[in-house]
């Protein structure tokens, strides 16, 4: 389970479902990332602020702030941070809109964790 | 297009909003369930490592699942009520249930404004009217509440009767004002039409009166 080659991704989750945030979290603790997560558009801001992550997944819908209007405001103070966009909407529309917004991939739930982690490791690969 | 058509559309359109809300909500459920399969995965693989099972996560973990299941069937409970509200065009309907199961079906919006919602109503308060229609107008308006009322508002819906009327008051706290901009909406006022009701603002609060037909209590 463990894969030191993932040791040193420092990723944000963020998502206001609770329960589902939190199991990711504990998951890719299991697989040595280190992950911290937030449940608000405005959290993510301010955790983006506070300790920029290699990676921030974000869910398209929360309360506050959607997701899509928060990665408009981090790109215009992070233009480098990568982000994956996790969305449970049955189109590809939201995701295809974030990747408009410079998302480097976007996934649907409920999440195949392989293919989540590949699709980590291939953006934080690619510098 | 003529009143009919109007009140058709809108009716479709509310089932639409309401499959968008539930087939999100659902997926969110899906996607804990998964997780938390997964986890429970991991725990068994961790404990072939070591011979020890954390008894403690494996029971958080099950009971959030089970949790996960009560919540999806809630969740589908209530649209299959709202989805047979157009198996008769004219019925009886339970008021109270009725406003309760629109706010339920709807908390996903409430909950991304932070707005609140409480029912004082009589328990076994029925009106004789048309479900879809009504559920229409109910759903309508609470959007239109969502959607307009400052975030974090809490919104009192009173049910008032009186020999001939049944009037829906919703009526916000202080920090939440009724735009006159907003209420009534075209769709409300088709939707009240189509229900021989009127919709109104008046001293900050929106007032739907109904005909009370063969109000029963």
């Amino acid at each position: 389970m463990t894969d030191n080659q993932s040791k040193q991704i420092k990723l944000l989750i963020a998502d206001d479902e609770l329960e589902f945030a939190s199991t990711l979290v504990t998951r890719l603790e299991l697989r040595n990332f280190q992950v911290t997560m937030v449940n608000t558009g405005q959290d993510t801001l301010l955790a983006v602020e506070r300790d920029l992550p290699d990676l921030l997944l974000l869910d398209l819908k929360m309360p506050d702030l959607d997701g899509l209007e928060v990665l408009a405001q981090l790109r215009e103070k992070h233009p480098d941070l990568k982000v994956i966009i996790l969305t449970g909407h049955g189109s590809f529309e939201a995701g295809r809109e974030g990747m408009e917004l410079g998302a480097c991939d976007y996934i649907m739930k409920p999440v195949d964790l392989n293919r989540l982690i590949e699709a980590v490791k291939l953006v934080c690969s690619d510098g | 297009m003529n009143e009919q058509h109007d009140v058709h559309a809108l009716c479709l359109d509310v089932f639409a909003g309401i499959s968008a809300i539930v087939s999100h909500d659902i997926k969110n459920v899906l996607a804990i369930v998964n997780e938390s399969a997964g986890l429970l995965d991991d725990l068994a693989c961790m404990a072939g490592e070591d011979g020890g099972v954390p008894t403690d996560r494996v029971q958080a973990t099950t009971a959030s699942i089970a949790a996960q299941v009560t919540r999806a069937n809630i969740i589908m409970k209530h649209l299959n009520r709202f989805a047979h509200s157009g198996d008769v065009p004219v019925a009886s309907i339970n008021i109270q249930e009725t406003l309760a199961r629109m706010i339920a079906l709807t908390t996903r919006k409430a909950a991304a404004r932070k707005v609140s919602l409480r029912i004082e109503c009589d328990e076994a308060l029925q009106l004789h009217t048309q479900p879809r229609v009504f559920d229409a107008l109910i759903y309508n308006l609470l959007i239109t509440i969502y959607e307009t009322f400052p975030a974090g508002g809490v919104v009192l819906i009173e049910v008032e009767t009186t020999t001939e009327q049944i009037i829906l008051v919703f009526n916000p706290d202080d920090s939440a004002p009724v735009s006159l901009e907003t209420f009534p909406g075209q769709g409300h006022i088709t939707l009240a039409t189509a229900l021989h009701g009127t919709l109104k603002t008046a001293e900050n609060k929106i007032r739907v009166s109904l005909p009370a037909g063969r109000q029963v209590s």
